[in-house]
């Protein structure tokens, strides 16, 4: 399997997972739930298809984290505008905390694949 | 060309267990030659003796094992030559001194203990067996080189590489070319073959003392400080 | 008789083993080191103004010189990173072969093995004496005196295999000597009884293990293992080549179960989280993030 459809498919399960875990850590946003993993989903795809080419051109653990954590970080902020713009809370730490963390997840296993099988 | 290994000839060694008694003489004589000078400096050291004390054991020793059979017991499969030797040193020294104190009827005489600060009685041994397989090399080769007519080759040897072991600072090749009136190539050369020709004679000289290549090789290591 | 001084024995006892090379292009500058068979110098390769190595016969004997001859040829012939390359083969006026090699600067695998060095970097090391060993087998040649002292880690840490003194070609009676040649505590058995017909590869693999205990002993009971099968009494025990030897070490480096050590639960779990560590560290501080998050709503 090559690395950008790897990261596709790990940033999108990641992204419903992270999604889903809304209804632990904001059960008040339980209604638009389906929104949010939708929205999650969507934001994880992009980020693991982007870290995954990352990974695919520049082999380094140090910078597919990095890369991974900042893609993260950047899409995630991205949603707390949407939030905002939205007339809603913008859950900044709910979102941009989990997202950097996932980035990482993504740009470690990335960069681990590519170095498998590259 | 010259002979590059030394031919094999009978080990003085294994001539002492000879049953020729003419054999064993002339290989003891032989072994006396090589040994005397490191056997006595040994039992100098070892026993804290005087200089004439040491001689005179050193001459019983050797004497001794022309009337009996002491060195001819030596098997080369449980100890090196030299270790043996250094044995039956130690026992007759011991033998002695035992007669001594009888004769003199119970006069006591003690054996003055080591400080520690001495150099070990064994390196004496090991240094003054060096000291004289190489003197006996050296000589070995001032009878070839007189024989072949080229007593210059040694001369010019013994002026470079022994007398001047002990100048700090040996001449160098244009002095000895001016000294011995000869081109400095000469000397190169002359210096090259004397060095070849004192290898093989201590080689031969090592040869005559041991019974197999092994313990050639063992010798030759300990002589070489390998 | 002349009475030597201590300076003149010292002299003289230097000129005896010194090698003299004139008129060949090369210079004895010091001394390296004394093997078992020959003296090794540092010297200077006038022609081409460059360091090399020199080894000569110590102490001649037919057998010795065409061993060495032998050695000087084995090595010309086997051309691998892991060994030092041969340059010229010659004799001495006073009839001692010698032969001139690259010289290597570094340290001794004896020296390293003692060193702070890392344990995967000791095993990354060892797969590369196994490298070299394996090439040589290929190609029908037996080293039979395999130890760290034989192994150097050079200044760009290339490892590279030493002394092939005692080397056995397979299929060549004359390198099928009786005689016991080798280390003690690197010798295989058979070699220690003398039946060098019995004598193959696997006389080597005995060798590597115990370098793998030396360097790596006590530090990982699979490694441990791997050591034990290396070194196993009878050669049918042991791994039946050095690729398969090599396999296991380098299955153990990539956190892998190797074939020789049955892992406990515990041990599986160990390994398989010491792989995994940065995923289970991300994993963790996620799961870390999402219980915060909530504590602190």
């Amino acid at each position: 399997m090559k690395t950008p459809l790897y990261g596709l498919i790990l940033g999108g399960g990641l992204g419903i997972f992270d999604g889903l875990s809304a209804l632990v850590s904001a059960p008040e946003v339980a209604p638009q739930i389906v929104s949010i993993v939708i929205g999650s989903t969507a934001k994880g795809l992009i980020t693991g298809v982007l870290i995954g080419v990352f990974a695919r051109k520049v082999r380094s653990f140090p910078l597919g984290l990095a890369f991974g954590l900042a893609v993260g970080l950047v899409l995630a902020y991205g949603v707390c505008l949407l939030n905002t713009s939205a007339g809603q809370k913008p859950y900044y730490w709910q979102i941009m905390l989990p997202g950097a963390i996932l980035g990482l997840i993504v740009g470690y296993a990335t960069q681990r694949h590519e170095t498998m099988t590259g | 060309m010259h002979t590059v290994f030394p031919a094999t000839r009978l080990s003085v060694i294994e001539a002492l267990g000879s049953a020729d008694t003419e054999t064993r003489s002339r290989a003891l004589g032989v072994v006396a030659e090589g040994y005397w000078r490191p056997v006595c400096a040994y039992i100098a050291v070892r026993w804290q003796l005087d200089q004439p004390d040491a001689e005179d054991l050193t001459q019983g020793f050797f004497t001794r094992a022309l009337l009996m059979p002491v060195l001819e017991r030596y098997d080369p499969t449980r100890s090196r030559f030299r270790t043996y030797l250094r044995l039956c040193i130690d026992g007759h020294v011991r033998n002695a001194r035992a007669a001594e104190r009888r004769a003199k009827r119970g006069g006591e005489m003690t054996l003055v203990p080591l400080t520690g600060r001495e150099p070990a009685a064994d390196e004496i041994f090991e240094r003054e067996w060096v000291r004289a397989v190489l003197a006996d090399a050296l000589a070995i080769m001032r009878v070839q080189f007189a024989a072949k007519g080229r007593e210059i080759v040694y001369s010019v040897f013994l002026r470079y590489d022994v007398d001047g072991a002990e100048l700090a600072a040996r001449p160098t090749y244009a002095e000895l070319a001016a000294e011995f009136d000869l081109p400095v190539s000469q000397i190169t050369n002359y210096l090259a073959a004397a060095r070849r020709a004192l290898r093989l004679a201590v080689l031969d000289r090592l040869r005559t003392l041991t019974v197999s290549d092994e313990e050639l090789r063992r010798e030759t290591r300990a002589l070489l400080g390998a | 008789m002349m009475r030597l001084s201590d300076a003149m024995v010292e002299h003289l006892r230097g000129l005896t083993d010194w090698p003299d090379l004139t008129g060949t292009r090369y210079e004895i500058r010091n001394i390296i080191g004394r093997g078992g068979m020959g003296t090794v110098y540092v010297g200077l390769d006038h022609a081409l103004d460059r360091e090399v190595a020199i080894k000569v016969l110590s102490v001649e004997d037919h057998a010795r010189a065409e061993r060495l001859g032998r050695e000087a040829r084995i090595l010309a012939r086997l051309e691998h990173p892991g060994l030092v390359p041969v340059h010229d083969y010659g004799v001495l006026g006073d009839g001692r072969p010698y032969y001139v090699m690259k010289y290597v600067r570094g340290a001794r695998l004896d020296e390293y093995a003692t060193t702070a060095a890392e344990s995967h970097e000791k095993l990354r090391i060892f797969l590369r004496i196994c490298e070299t060993v394996a090439f040589a087998h290929a190609a029908g040649v037996i080293h039979r005196d395999l130890k760290p002292e034989n192994v150097m880690i050079g200044a760009f840490g290339e490892v590279l295999v030493l002394d092939w003194g005692t080397a056995r070609v397979l299929g060549d009676p004359e390198t099928t000597t009786a005689t016991v040649e080798g280390t003690p505590g690197y010798m295989a058995p058979e070699q220690l009884d003398g039946h060098a017909n019995l004598c193959d590869a696997r006389t080597d693999i005995y060798a590597l293990g115990a370098v793998l205990t030396c360097l790596s002993s006590g530090e990982h009971p699979a490694i441990d293992a791997i050591a034990e099968v290396a070194a196993a009494e009878h050669p049918d025990d042991r791994y039946q080549s050095v690729q398969a030897l090599a396999a296991d070490v380098a299955r153990h480096l990539a956190g892998e179960p190797v074939s020789v050590y049955r892992e406990s639960f515990t041990e599986r779990l160990a390994r398989l989280a010491s792989k995994h560590a940065v995923a289970l560290a991300l994993v963790g501080a996620y799961m870390v993030m999402r219980v915060l998050l909530i504590a602190w709503r």
